[in-house]
Formats: C-alpha cells, sequence, structure tokens
C-alpha cells in the first residue's frame, strides 16, 4: 500500500518536472551569431495603425534591408507592445511619446531614440455645440479609449493650462475606441478625445462632430512631435549599432511617407497593415508633419516630461527633466 | 502543532495543565519572522528604485506589537488559543513569503521594476489609492451584484424548463452550445448597440457570464433526479406543479449550488471586460488604468482587494448554501 503512494508522488513530481522543464526549454531565446554578409534578424512592433506607416515604408522600400536588418513585424496592442519591449522581445516600437511617458517613469526598460512625426491626437465636441473654450468643459462627459491615454493627456494639459480642474471638474469615460461614437450618439458623453483613424474619420461628419483640438494644427501642440520611435534598452546595452541603424531605416521611411503619402495609403491597406480605405489612410498621412527629427524628438520628450508632471500623471517624486534625459537617448550614428 | 488540548467539560472545571512549551514556540514563531523581516527590510541596502513613503519600515513595532497583544489576550479563551496555534505556522508562512519577495525585488533587484515591485510598493498603492479603490469596490460590486441575481434569475428558471420540458430543451440546447464559448469581448458591440445605456450593457456582460453555468448545472440537477422520487410523488397524487417545485427543484439543488458557484467566478472573470463600457469607477477600470501605465504595484494591489472581495462573496454564497443544504453540511471544503 505504501508503495502504491510512494509511486504515485513519484509520477506526480515526475510530470510536474516535465512540465517544468518543457516550458522553460521551449522559451530560449538567445539570438544566434550572424556572419558578415548576413543580415541582422530584429523585430519591430507595430499595432496596425496608420501612423506607424514609416516602419512599414522602412520594410517594403527597402531602408531596413539597406541598414543590413532582416526585420520581422510583429503585431500586437499597446499592452502587449510595453511588455514585449521591455523584455527584449521586440527591439523596437512606434509610440506616441504621451502614452509611454508614464510606463518608462515607472521602470520600463527602454528608451526614445527619434522623433517620427507631429499630431494624431483630436478633441472632438458636437457641431454646434457650447464648448469652445476649456472653461466649457466644466462638469461635462468626455469619453477616452483609455484612462490616461495620449488624447486624455491632451485634453487634460489644455484644461490645466486653461485653469480648469480636470480630475475633478470633468467625468472622464472609457469606451473601447470602436464604441465611442456609439456612446456618443447615446448621450452618455458630451466630448470625444481620441487619436487615428477615428480622428480622421469622424471629423468628415461635420454635422455631427467639430474639431476643437488637432494636435497637427493647433498650437501649442503642432510643432510637437507626437509619435517617436522607442527601442529596447536590452538593444541598447548589447548592440548599439542596431539601435542606430533601426532608427536611421525608419526616419528614411518617414521622410519617403512626407513625399509619398498617397502612394504609402495605398500600400499599407494593400499589404493590409492597417483599415480603412488607401484614400483616407493617405489623407490622414499627409496631415502629419512626416520630417524625423532626433531634436525634435528630444524637445518632445522634455516638454512631455513637463507637461505630464504638471497634469500631474507623473509621480510626485519624479524630476520631469531628469526622466526626460534618462529616457532619450542620441545613439551614435543617428542625426 | 496540532491541538492537543481537551476542551473543559464543566463550568467549574478549569485546566490545570500548564500549556505545552511547543505550542508556545509555534505561536511564537510569526514574531520571528516579523522581527527577521524586519531586520532584513531596514539594514540591508535597496537595489530597486524606491521613492514612496515607507509604510512597510514604519508599520512593523505596530505589527509586532499586535501581535503580542494578541498572543497574550489569547491565553484568556482557550478556544482562541487553539485556532491562533493552528493559524501561527500559516501566518509565519505569509511573512516569510513576504520577506522573501521584499528581498528578490526590494534588496537584490534580482526580478526588474516595473514588473516585479516590492511589497512596500504594493502597500503604498494601496494606501495612497484607498479612497479611489473603496469608490471603485462600491461600482463593482454594485455591478457585480446587478448582473449574478440577473443571471440567476434567468437561469435557475431557464435550467429547469429546460431539464424537465424535452420541448424547452430541443430548442434551447443548441443556443447555449453556440452561445458557450463566445467571449465577452465579442458581445460588446453587440450590448452597446441592443442596451441604450452602457451601464445596462455592462450589467448584460456580467449576466450573461453567470447566467451559463447556472443554467447548465440547473438543467443539469433537474434532469438528474431520481424517478423513484416522482414516482411515490406521483402515487400520492402530486400535480406537475408539486412535482417540479417541491420534488424536482430541492432534489437537484446540491447541483444548482455548483452552478451557482460558477457562475460567480464568471461574473468576477467578465468584471474587466465589463467595465471597459464607460463607466465612472471599477476595480476592472482600475487595473486597465494601472496597466496602460505600467504601475504594477497598482495592479497587484487592486488584484488582493479583488481576491479578498471575491473570497469573501463565495463564503457568503457557502453559508448560504450550508443552510439551504443543512443535511448535506460538510461535504465541499471552501
Amino acid at each position: 500500500m505504501r508503495e502504491r503512494w510512494e509511486k504515485l508522488g513519484a509520477a506526480c513530481l515526475a510530470s510536474i518536472f516535465l512540465a517544468v522543464v518543457l516550458t522553460g526549454c521551449g522559451g530560449g531565446d538567445s539570438k544566434p551569431a550572424t556572419n558578415p554578409g548576413e543580415l541582422k534578424k530584429v523585430k519591430i512592433g507595430y499595432s496596425g495603425g496608420t501612423c506607424e506607416a514609416p516602419v512599414f515604408t522602412a520594410l517594403e522600400k527597402g531602408f531596413l534591408k539597406e541598414e543590413g536588418l532582416d526585420a520581422e513585424l510583429v503585431k500586437g496592442d499597446f499592452d502587449n507592445n510595453k511588455n514585449s519591449l521591455a523584455t527584449g522581445k521586440l527591439d523596437a516600437v512606434n509610440g506616441l511619446v504621451m502614452s509611454w511617458i508614464k510606463p518608462l517613469e515607472q521602470g520600463l526598460d527602454a528608451k526614445f531614440t527619434t522623433g517620427i512625426h507631429t499630431g494624431c491626437n483630436y478633441v472632438l465636441v458636437p457641431a454646434n455645440s457650447t464648448i469652445k473654450t476649456a472653461q466649457d468643459f466644466k462638469g461635462k462627459r468626455v469619453g477616452v479609449d483609455a484612462m490616461g491615454g495620449s488624447p486624455m493627456m491632451v485634453l487634460a494639459r489644455e484644461l490645466v493650462n486653461n485653469g480648469v480642474d480636470y480630475k475633478n471638474d470633468v467625468q472622464w469615460r472609457v469606451f473601447p475606441k470602436t464604441e465611442l461614437e456609439a456612446a456618443y450618439d447615446k448621450g452618455e458623453i458630451d466630448a470625444i478625445a481620441v487619436g487615428e483613424p477615428f480622428g480622421t474619420m469622424w471629423r468628415k461628419k461635420t454635422d455631427k462632430f467639430t474639431v476643437l483640438i488637432d494636435t497637427a494644427k493647433t498650437p501649442p501642440y503642432k510643432d510637437e512631435y507626437c509619435c517617436l520611435l522607442l527601442v529596447s534598452g536590452k538593444l541598447i546595452k548589447q548592440d548599439e549599432p542596431t539601435a542606430a541603424a533601426i532608427t536611421r531605416a525608419v526616419m528614411k521611411g518617414a521622410l519617403y511617407v512626407k513625399d509619398h503619402p498617397q502612394e504609402i495609403g495605398q500600400l499599407l491597406v494593400e499589404k493590409k497593415y492597417v483599415g480603412g480605405t488607401a484614400e483616407l489612410n493617405g489623407e490622414i498621412l499627409s496631415q502629419f508633419n512626416y520630417v524625423p527629427s532626433v531634436d525634435g524628438g528630444e524637445k518632445a520628450v522634455q516638454s512631455t516630461a513637463v507637461e505630464a508632471r504638471k497634469v500631474q500623471f507623473l509621480d510626485p517624486a519624479t524630476d520631469p527633466d531628469v526622466l526626460a534625459k534618462q529616457i532619450f537617448v542620441r545613439l551614435k550614428g543617428v542625426q | 502543532m496540532a491541538l492537543s488540548q481537551p476542551a473543559p467539560t464543566g463550568i467549574s472545571e478549569v485546566q490545570k495543565k500548564p500549556f505545552p512549551i511547543k505550542n508556545i514556540v509555534t505561536s511564537l514563531l510569526p514574531l520571528l519572522l516579523l522581527a527577521l523581516f524586519w531586520a532584513e527590510h531596514t539594514l540591508l541596502p535597496d537595489g530597486q528604485m524606491f521613492t514612496k513613503r515607507r509604510y512597510l519600515a514604519e508599520s512593523f513595532p505596530f505589527l509586532m506589537g499586535l501581535y503580542l497583544v494578541t498572543f497574550g489576550a489569547s491565553f484568556y479563551r482557550k478556544d482562541f488559543h487553539e485556532k491562533l496555534t493552528y493559524q501561527a505556522p500559516l501566518i509565519a508562512g505569509v511573512i516569510g513569503f513576504l520577506m522573501l519577495w521584499d528581498v528578490v525585488t526590494l534588496k537584490l533587484g534580482l526580478l526588474p521594476l516595473p514588473q516585479f515591485p516590492s511589497p512596500g510598493a504594493v502597500i503604498a498603492a494601496l494606501i495612497a489609492d484607498a479612497e479611489v479603490l473603496f469608490v471603485s469596490i462600491y461600482h463593482s460590486l454594485g455591478l457585480l451584484f446587478g448582473g449574478y441575481l440577473l443571471g440567476l434569475l434567468f437561469g435557475i428558471p431557464t435550467g429547469i424548463l429546460m431539464g424537465w420540458f424535452s420541448s424547452v430543451n430541443y430548442w434551447l440546447s443548441p443556443i447555449l452550445r453556440f452561445i458557450g464559448p463566445i467571449p465577452a469581448t465579442a458581445w460588446i458591440p453587440i450590448a452597446m448597440v441592443v442596451f441604450p445605456s452602457s451601464f445596462q450593457a455592462s450589467i448584460f456582460l456580467v449576466a450573461l457570464a453567470a447566467w451559463f453555468p447556472i443554467t447548465i448545472m440547473t438543467w443539469s440537477g433537474i434532469s438528474n433526479v431520481s424517478n423513484s422520487y416522482y414516482e411515490v410523488a406521483r402515487t400520492l397524487g402530486a400535480s406537475t406543479r408539486y412535482l417540479i417545485l417541491k420534488v424536482a427543484l430541492p432534489a437537484s439543488l446540491p447541483s444548482v449550488f455548483v452552478g451557482t458557484f460558477m457562475g460567480l467566478g464568471s461574473s468576477f472573470a467578465t468584471l474587466v471586460v465589463a467595465e471597459l463600457l464607460g463607466v465612472k469607477a471599477g476595480m476592472g477600470w482600475y487595473v486597465s488604468w494601472a496597466q496602460g501605465w505600467a504601475e504594477y504595484a497598482k495592479v497587484w494591489a487592486a488584484l488582493f482587494v479583488m481576491a479578498i472581495i471575491f473570497s469573501g462573496t463565495t463564503s457568503l454564497l457557502f453559508k448560504v448554501r450550508d443552510r439551504v443544504l443543512v443535511w448535506q453540511k460538510g461535504l465541499v471544503k471552501w
């Protein structure tokens, strides 16, 4: 009888051990050494937004290959990309500086390397509404797709800079991006703060919406870089030249998008990188300033850090200037 | 560590034997581990960035004092003393685990930020966001109970009908099989269109999550009632209504309760999804926000609170079950 229990116990331990070994060994992530002349494998994350056009362009037009990189594009949502970048499963991601400033402050292991383009956030109000200035937002309900995300920060900045307490005077309601319009129709929210492509899609409904803030056109946001390239801290530490190569390739991609927005809009839809029509995407791309700039990126990080501290998104203990220096890096060989 | 004192058998009989040393040592284990933890937390240098207020470090003297007082008070009540001695190793284990967690994150920095905050960071998050958490708990409980009760209200009758009438079973069973695997997120667009307000849509998602297991287990319970019960009741002149309500339903109650437990778990799991739809506050809403900002200390704090609530509501459900199924007490352990 005792023998039976011992055998059972041993069998259980053996199966647990086997499970651990199988899961542990399956995840081996060592990059094999590349021979000279071979392309270096890198993984770039994307979420399927039009903004990320420079990344797709860099792949499709061969800029990444020129820099000696064999890039694989991996799709994931913002949360997945955040964690993958932090653990080195992704090497680079295109990201909105206002969405990433808080995770980076919390210690996420990634850094900004360059600014890619301006504006892709909108604040929309009803077409004939009384909401015209920041003060009019008092007591209103604003729909966003994430608490503390980039569109919410834009409106929070606008409110705080005009003396409105965005925490207590305004109600924020979170809906999935695709349901924001439905919520608006039901009268559950009085205004919407959102990014692309919904911003461009909804602004066309001029009998329904008016654009109050368009970060590509409204000062002071219009000169601020909104999307920057992020590279994983692991890659920067272990292989800075590759990090620089990815950055250069994406910057080339951005310049190409600037000069050929319609062509790239077509390409995005054809290759099924993003949804929508070729015309819509081409239109979105031509609105933003796609001149990549390392200086612009650095400045955007600095001003975002200061503003994020002002709207109390950042911890009280964080010094915004110190943070800005920590999370932006000028890689060698990137201008 | 087991209790070995016989309970006093009479009003005047007082336990004259001295307490065994082993029990006293066991009861003092948590104190020893608290002291170790205190030493580790304050004496070792930090290996991880920590900018919050050090609530944990400040609380040690208070915690040790509290345990000493509890320990001393336990000498006045026999059963409390036994309970304390019984729970002491578990308490010590928890403290030991917290200490290990602290060493691996805060002191050695083996596990990186932001994914692995130290226990002090989680406590700081709990205290700093206490107000938001309370409001969120209140909203989540409202959503949870509203949805769950609706799921019960629809689920039990549906299950009874399916178990009793084969025609109902014929039409509803395929629907159930089809609805079952559909995740809550897939229902969001439909719910948003069908229901006039997003709160109703949220309630619908939670109710649906509860309804499914409750219906299935009720159906299963009813259809598994032994035929002999019906035969006996019928020979004594029972009507169909009597057979359903006074024979089938009580006999199927154990199965029904299994369904209610599963429904409670499903409701909890769906809470995060349901709170994507325009809530003002809620535990799922709070977790999504903290996750978006990579503030994992807050995520862990919220999950801890949710675990307590889940544990509490399940215990409540068990108490209800124990009263209703008093003849089956002790069969299933929570």
